[in-house]
C-alpha cells in the first residue's frame, strides 16, 4: 500500500500544512499543487520582468523547513511549483540542500512550455477554443503557451530515483498517478487502474477541501483550525482509501468525498486526462472506519491523443474601488452613487468596455437569487470596471474619493486604501495540442 | 439534518412531510468552482428519496431559469446515481472567466449555496 499524503492544495495553503502531516501521519510521499488556471499567466509576466517563475513558497518554506526530516523519513516529494521556470526552482532547491550539505536526487519536467509552437499552430488553423469552437484571433498577442502533461514523466523521474520531482504544468491528478504508476508498475493501459489512480489524485488534489474544508453538508460540527490534511492510501489492486491523520480536525465521510468528487467536472463519465478517460459516475464509496472512505469501482479507457493546453494572453485591464454606506437606506444610497460613477465615466469620456455594481450584503454572491431585504444595516458598493485603456481605468480609480464629499451621505472607509488602480487582466484561452507535436523531459540536479 | 440547512426559514421535514414544497438544501449539499467561463455545481442528495425528487424536480432548465442573469450558456445535467449526486454545467456562466470576470465572486464559489436556496415545488411520488 502506498500512502500519499496533500500538503498545498493551492499556492497560498496553509505554510504549515506539511509540518502538521509530518507530526501526524506516516506516508511515502508528499504532494504539492501550486497552480490554479490562470496562474502560469501570472508567473509568465513575473519571469517576463526578471522576478521568480516558481513557487518561491516551495523553496522558502517547505523545503527550508523540512528538507531532513522528509530525506531521514524517506518521503518523496512531487511538486508542480516549477511554475514557468522549473529549472531555476530545482537549481534553488538543489543549492539549498547543499548549503545543508544534503544531496537529494532532484529531477525536473518540462517540456510543458510550448510558446514558440504558437505561430506554427496558429497559421495550421489549429487553436479551436475548447468552450467555443472560435479560432484564436489574429488580434491575440499570446505571452504563453502551456500543454498539461501526464504522469509519464513523472513516473520516468521517480524510476529514475529522485527524491524530489518538479515540473511545470502538469494536470493536477499526475502528481498523485505518476507515483503509483512507479511504485505498481501499471501498464500503460491497464485504464481502470488508472482511473482509479485519477480519482485519488482529484480527491487530494485541493487538500482540506476532501476532508471537511468548505463542506456545504454538516460543517457546522466541524472543527476546523486543526484540520487534517488529506492522505490517498492505495493498493496495487487501484482500491483507493481517503482519509486524514489521527487526531486532526475536519471529517472524511462519503458527503465531504461526494462534493470533492464532483468539484470542477464537467461530464463526469469522461474525466479527461493525458492518462485516461476517467468515469467518475461508476465510483462506489463506503466508509470503512472513521474518517476513511473506500473509494471502488473508477473506470477508465483510452486517453485522448491531445494535449490541453492553455494560452495566456494579457486583455486590457480592470478595476475595482469600494464605499461603505450605512443605514438607513444604505443600499439606495450606494446605489445612487453607482449611478454617480456612470454619469461621470460618461462625462469624462472615459473609454470603459464593461462596468459592473455590486452591493456587499446583498448581492454580491448570489446576484439576481439574492432577495432584496427591506433595509440593510450597511452596503459596501463595489464598482467594477474593464477596458483596453489602462490612462482612462486609472482616471476612473480618481472618481471614488470624492464621493466621500460630493455624493450620498453617511459613507465612510476611504482612508488609509488610496486609489484603487487598474490591474492587467491576463486571461486564457483554453484549447489542445496533439501530444505527438510535443516532447516532454526529464533532468536530473545531484 | 444538517444545522445549515435547517437555518434556511422555511426548510421542510423530509420524513413527515416530503410531498411539501421545500428548499434544495433540505435536501442536498454541494460545491461548485470554474473551468474558463464554465461554471459547474455539483449536488448531493441527503438519501435516495431525496435523489429521487431532485431527480425529478432539479433539472437543467430549473437550474438555468434560477440562475437567469449569471448562466447566459446552456445547463447541462449529469447524473452520478451509485453517489446519489447530480452535476451542473453551465455554459457562458463566469461573466467571461477568472480574470476578466468584474463580478466579486469570479470563480462562483458561492453559486452552489444560492442552488441550495431555490425552492423546490411541492411533490407527488
Amino acid at each position: 500500500m502506498i500512502r500519499i499524503a496533500s500538503g498545498a492544495g493551492f499556492w497560498g495553503d496553509y505554510p504549515d500544512a506539511p509540518t502538521r502531516l509530518l507530526e501526524t501521519a506516516e506516508f511515502d510521499y508528499l504532494q504539492l499543487e501550486y497552480l490554479a488556471e490562470v496562474t502560469m499567466g501570472v508567473l509568465s509576466r513575473l519571469s517576463n520582468s526578471g522576478r521568480e517563475g516558481y513557487a518561491t513558497d516551495f523553496i522558502e518554506m517547505i523545503l527550508d523547513e523540512h528538507l531532513e526530516t522528509l530525506l531521514d523519513r524517506g518521503v518523496t516529494v512531487v511538486t508542480n511549483a516549477g511554475g514557468v521556470d522549473p529549472e531555476t526552482c530545482a537549481r534553488e532547491a538543489r543549492d539549498l540542500a547543499n548549503r545543508r550539505g544534503q544531496s537529494p536526487l532532484i529531477a525536473t519536467v518540462s517540456g510543458d512550455d510550448l510558446t514558440d509552437t504558437v505561430p506554427t499552430l496558429r497559421e495550421k488553423q489549429r487553436l479551436a477554443h475548447l468552450e467555443t469552437g472560435e479560432m484564436l484571433p489574429e488580434s491575440i498577442n499570446p505571452m504563453a503557451a502551456v500543454a498539461y502533461l501526464g504522469s509519464d514523466p513523472i513516473r520516468a523521474a521517480l524510476d529514475r530515483g529522485a527524491d524530489i520531482v518538479i515540473t511545470g504544468r502538469v494536470a493536477d491528478p499526475a502528481l498523485t498517478l505518476g507515483p503509483l504508476l512507479h511504485e505498481f508498475n501499471w501498464d500503460g493501459d491497464a485504464y481502470d487502474r488508472l482511473a482509479a489512480g485519477t480519482v485519488a489524485g482529484h480527491l487530494i488534489e485541493c487538500g482540506t477541501q476532501v476532508t471537511g474544508g468548505n463542506y456545504l453538508g454538516d460543517w457546522e460540527a466541524l472543527s476546523f483550525p486543526d484540520i487534517g490534511y488529506p492522505i490517498a492510501e492505495v493498493t496495487a489492486d487501484g482500491t483507493v482509501t481517503i482519509t486524514k491523520p489521527a487526531g486532526t480536525g475536519g471529517a472524511v465521510t462519503t458527503g465531504t468525498v461526494t462534493e470533492q468528487l464532483l468539484y470542477e467536472i464537467g461530464d463526469p463519465s469522461a474525466y479527461l486526462t493525458p492518462d485516461v478517460t476517467a468515469d467518475f459516475s461508476c465510483v462506489n464509496l463506503a466508509t470503512v472506519s472513521d474518517d476513511a472512505v473506500r473509494v471502488t469501482t473508477a473506470r477508465g479507457s483510452q486517453p485522448p491523443d491531445t494535449y490541453k493546453m492553455t494560452i495566456h494572453y494579457e486583455n486590457g485591464y480592470k478595476l475595482a474601488g469600494q464605499l461603505l454606506y450605512s443605514r438607513p437606506v444604505a443600499l439606495k444610497k450606494a446605489r445612487r452613487a453607482a449611478t454617480i460613477l456612470e454619469h461621470r465615466i460618461d462625462d469624462l469620456n472615459l473609454t470603459i468596455k464593461q462596468t459592473r455594481a455590486e452591493y456587499i450584503g446583498h448581492n454580491a454572491s448570489h446576484g439576481p437569487l439574492a432577495p432584496e431585504e427591506t433595509d440593510y444595516n450597511e452596503i459596501m458598493l463595489r464598482f467594477a470596471a474593464r477596458g483596453p485603456s489602462r490612462e482612462d481605468l486609472r482616471r476612473l480609480g480618481m472618481e471614488f474619493a470624492p464621493l466621500s464629499v460630493a455624493g450620498p451621505p453617511a459613507v465612510t472607509g476611504l482612508t488609509g486604501g488610496g486609489r484603487p488602480s487598474p490591474q492587467p487582466v491576463i486571461d486564457t484561452w483554453p484549447t489542445t495540442i496533439l501530444k505527438t507535436a510535443v516532447s516532454s523531459e526529464v533532468t536530473l540536479y545531484e | 439534518m444538517s444545522e445549515n440547512s435547517r437555518s434556511y426559514d422555511d426548510h421542510c421535514e423530509p420524513r413527515e412531510n416530503r410531498a411539501k414544497s421545500c428548499r434544495v438544501g433540505s435536501i442536498a449539499h454541494g460545491r461548485s468552482g470554474d473551468k474558463g467561463n464554465r461554471l459547474n455545481i455539483g449536488v448531493v442528495a441527503t438519501d435516495s428519496h431525496a435523489y429521487n425528487r431532485l431527480d425529478r424536480q432539479l433539472t437543467a432548465s430549473f437550474v438555468a431559469n434560477r440562475f437567469e442573469g449569471i448562466i447566459d450558456g446552456e445547463v447541462t445535467r449529469y447524473r452520478l446515481p451509485n453517489v446519489q449526486a447530480f452535476n451542473f454545467l453551465c455554459e457562458q456562466a463566469l461573466d467571461g472567466g477568472g480574470a476578466m470576470s468584474l463580478r466579486y465572486d469570479t470563480q462562483g464559489k458561492t453559486y452552489a449555496a444560492a442552488l441550495m436556496t431555490c425552492r423546490l415545488p411541492p411533490w407527488e411520488p
